[in-house]
């Protein structure tokens, strides 16, 4: 019975909403407080006990070097980045440089990494939901920003599992957002999702019909949020304690935590309240004697302080529009995602933009999750399933010679995608290629999140040019990017889940997970199960459910390995960069080319191939294909080859 | 479709063309293609198989990438036009490569210099990514260096007529 109860979770900056499907409809599971949404907040006491939520939140203003708020925005990051110096800034916890710049956070003697402390979050709200709903819960959809990365969404995907959490999927929160508003009306829609969060914003463009949800274009900024604005209203009150009473509380956390509550408080009020009075007693102490703060604040000059960051979301706004080929007549409706879009000047500013009033009906706190709990019902097969059809937010691209990066799948391309290129070494006898991975929309690698990265060997090294290099990208409907690279001579293959090198190791997940197992015991789960197409049973349940990526080489049956890759594989050490083959004849192309004048477009990165390697390559071909075809008859007998490439092949197509 | 049959269908890939795989006539208007690939996706759902066995989930992942390629290829004008000459001389696909066992459609450029292959190669790249008049420039490039290679006028015709219509 209680296999079949699924949860969807929505894993906020701030504030965390789980939701289930109960008779049919999807509802929102209260915390023991009674209220819908809790804080995404962990607080960490002396004694070693873990507190998670509003009373987390509470000891926040106690105890802000040991209370961990917003860590969404620090998710899936690396310590160098822009984001992480921010943060620093803002935050008054200890946010410290980890293995391979990753980001971890210090608590006394101990340090955690980000999906650890979220998946403190995650087993609060799973905690939550079985106590509402009175069985065990283990299997989840987990939502993230549409405009979060490969690592963020790993990192993300991770923190579900040391939460003992089966992570059904990792959904879009735009995309769920629509899915629980076109939720069992029959609507032929074209709609945008504007989720103004407290640490993201995304905007989605979305049709709704018959059962299809497909996103049209996706655009964002993950660092973008209610925090934003709290932030504009902080540096406000600084200055005023600081013109009135001389007082720095940048240099005083538990002030600084303070002003962060009041300022918080001070806009959820605005929304209600013209003008709303802040009034801060006991800031700090000054000569032993208390002193605090009171100011008047009215919307517009809320307004005011925050213009351009509801300015910037409108140019993401402008984006999506044009990636969607849409102008805002197309639309029909305007779905407000987040706390945040409660703000009157956010629903003016948006009413104003896309010429329309946004729904009314809609619950911005929790509608995310309601349409997670709608996917993850039906992701089990205990309801009919939406075909969700999304795209991937960024550019994926792959770096090579001269710290450039060719694109290789556009942004706002549907998924799952793939793509394959060819490649050639840079030099004679190169011994190995180092296959570097980005996400993002700059032709220079450092403009780009490095999502992953690594050392191709098992082909057959040879004169420069020679050697072809196959390197497969894909990317999965939860927007995960998987590469492999082959040689198509040996048919040696390296494939891997792109993992960025900031984030947890996979021992030391395993690590975390066993740990967390200890605690959260789980059981083998019933193999019998709805898939439509189900055929055979999972060998290893556990290792099933951990969604242990692989660590042995993935290798075509039909070809042999020559190297077991990932094991012995110095990250480090590589130097030696993956060229475009055009690159690897550089001396002698550029040379001739510049000579002739002729107008050579360096940007393209098709290799020219070796007429002998050509016969290579397509002899083996013919062969393969003719295995292929004794595979096809020999694997099923019930489904001969040409059986199966008669009724294939030629059904009707549709006129 | 029984498992098998998906199976049979993503190892059968390479063998079919974009409409065969959206199930749709040549000439089926724009308009349907897009009717066409949502039927399609719908039918090849990756959230559909998720608890089934993993070779399954990993064939229907491939024939819903395809599917994904189909489209793209065919809603737009340009890139259908140039995947419609490209199979007309049997080539079922219109990307370089194809991934896992099937890289049949990576054929050496025609051409007797290195600099006539690498001009016919950008023009190829170039058409690929439906800039067909940049793709001529470079194709007759390619025909500075080897005036009478059949593959390159014959291309170069083909683009040129594609230009026009």
């Amino acid at each position: 019975m209680s296999e079949d109860v699924t949860i969807g979770i929505d894993l906020g900056t701030s504030n965390s909403c789980v939701a289930s499907l109960r008779d049919g409809r999807p509802q929102v599971l209260a915390n023991a407080y009674g209220e819908p949404t809790t804080a995404s907040v962990v607080a960490f006491g002396q004694d070693g006990s873990i507190v998670v939520g509003n009373q987390a939140k509470a000891r926040i203003i106690l105890d802000p070097m040991h209370t961990v708020s917003s860590a969404k925005r620090l998710i899936g990051r690396y310590y160098f980045s822009e984001e992480v110096k921010k943060a620093r800034a803002v935050y008054s916890y200890e946010i410290v440089s980890g293995e391979n710049n990753s980001v971890r956070i210090q608590i006394r003697d101990e340090q955690f990494s980000l999906s650890e402390i979220s998946s403190f979050v995650l087993k609060e709200m799973k905690s939550i939901a079985e106590a509402s709903l009175g069985v065990p819960v283990k299997r989840a959809v987990l939502t993230v920003p549409a405009f979060f990365n490969d690592n963020q969404r790993q990192a993300t995907k991770d923190a579900g599992r040391v939460a003992g959490l089966e992570v059904l999927r990792i959904l879009n929160e735009p995309t769920a957002a629509a899915l629980a508003y076109g939720f069992g009306k029959d609507l032929k829609q074209r709609v945008v999702v504007y989720d103004l969060g407290g640490g993201t914003f995304d905007v989605s463009v979305l049709e709704i019909g018959q059962e299809v949800f497909e996103v049209l274009a996706t655009c964002g900024d993950t660092y973008l949020g209610g925090d934003d604005l709290d932030d504009r209203l902080i540096d406000m009150l600084a200055e005023h304690a600081q013109a009135q009473h001389g007082l720095n509380v940048r240099t005083d956390p538990f002030a600084l935590e303070k002003l962060k509550a009041a300022a918080e408080r001070a806009k959820i009020e605005l929304s209600t309240t013209d003008p709303v009075q802040i009034s801060i007693p006991g800031l700090a102490n000054k000569d032993d004697q208390p002193i605090g703060i009171e100011v008047d604040l009215s919307r517009s000059e809320f307004d005011k302080l925050t213009r351009d960051l509801i300015f910037r979301t409108f140019k993401v706004c402008d984006e999506a529009m044009q990636q969607a080929g849409l102008t805002v007549r197309d639309l029909d409706g305007v779905i407000l995602v987040g706390g945040p879009t409660r703000l009157p000047t956010i629903r003016k500013a948006v009413k104003d933009y896309f010429q329309r009033e946004p729904e009314v009906d809609i619950n911005p706190d929790e509608v995310v999750a309601l349409g997670a709990a709608i996917h993850a019902n039906s992701l089990v097969g205990a309801s009919d399933q939406a075909c969700l059809l999304d795209v991937t937010p960024l550019s994926l691209r792959l770096g090579i010679t001269g710290g450039m990066t060719e694109t290789v799948i556009e942004r706002n391309s549907p998924i799952p995608i793939d793509h394959t290129r060819i490649f050639t070494t840079a030099r004679d006898n190169q011994q190995s290629v180092a296959v570097r991975i980005y996400q993002g929309e700059s032709r220079e690698a450092q403009g780009n999140t490095l999502l992953g990265e690594f050392e191709f060997s098992g082909y057959r090294p040879g004169t420069r040019g020679q050697v072809q290099i196959e390197v497969a990208f894909a990317i999965s409907t939860e927007g995960i990017v998987k590469v492999s690279a082959r040689d198509p001579k040996s048919g040696a293959v390296h494939s891997t889940a792109v993992s960025m090198s900031s984030g947890l190791s996979e021992e030391e997940l395993r690590a975390i997970i066993a740990q967390a197992r200890t605690q959260d015991v789980v059981s083998p789960e019933d193999p019998a199960d709805a898939s439509p197409a189900r055929s055979a049973a999972p060998s290893d349940e556990v290792e099933e459910f951990l969604d242990l990526p692989p660590l042995e080489n993935e290798m075509p049956a039909a070809v042999p390995s020559t190297k077991s890759p990932l094991d012995d594989i110095d990250f480090s050490g590589i130097d030696e960069d993956l060229a475009l083959p055009d690159e690897a004849e550089t001396p002698a192309v550029l040379d001739s080319i510049e000579q002739d004048a002729t107008p050579f477009d360096t940007k393209t990165d098709i290799g020219s191939l070796a007429d002998d390697t050509l016969d290579d390559a397509s002899l083996s071909d013919e062969s393969l294909s003719e295995a292929e075809r004794e595979l096809v008859s020999a694997e099923d007998p019930t489904f001969g080859a040409t059986a199966a490439e008669d009724s294939l092949l030629d059904s009707e197509p549709d006129k | 479709m029984t498992g098998a049959e998906i199976r049979a269908l993503a190892r059968l890939i390479d063998r079919m063309d974009y409409y065969r795989l959206l199930r749709v006539g040549r000439d089926v208007p724009a308009p349907q293609i897009r009717a066409a690939y949502h039927r399609a996706r719908r039918q090849f759902h990756p959230d559909a198989y998720l608890s089934a066995a993993e070779d399954l989930r990993d064939a229907v992942d491939r024939i819903a990438r395809r599917i994904t390629e189909a489209y793209l290829t065919l809603r737009d004008r340009n890139q259908r036009t140039a995947y419609n000459e490209g199979l007309a001389e049997g080539k079922l696909r219109c990307r370089p490569g194809s991934g896992g066992e099937g890289s049949r459609d990576v054929k050496a450029p025609p051409g007797k210099t290195a600099k006539g292959r690498r001009f016919y190669t950008l023009a190829l790249a170039e058409e690929r990514g439906g800039n067909l008049s940049k793709a001529v420039s470079h194709l007759k490039m390619a025909l500075t260096f080897e005036r009478d290679n059949p593959h390159f006028r014959s291309k170069l015709e083909e683009l040129q007529s594609s230009l026009k219509g």
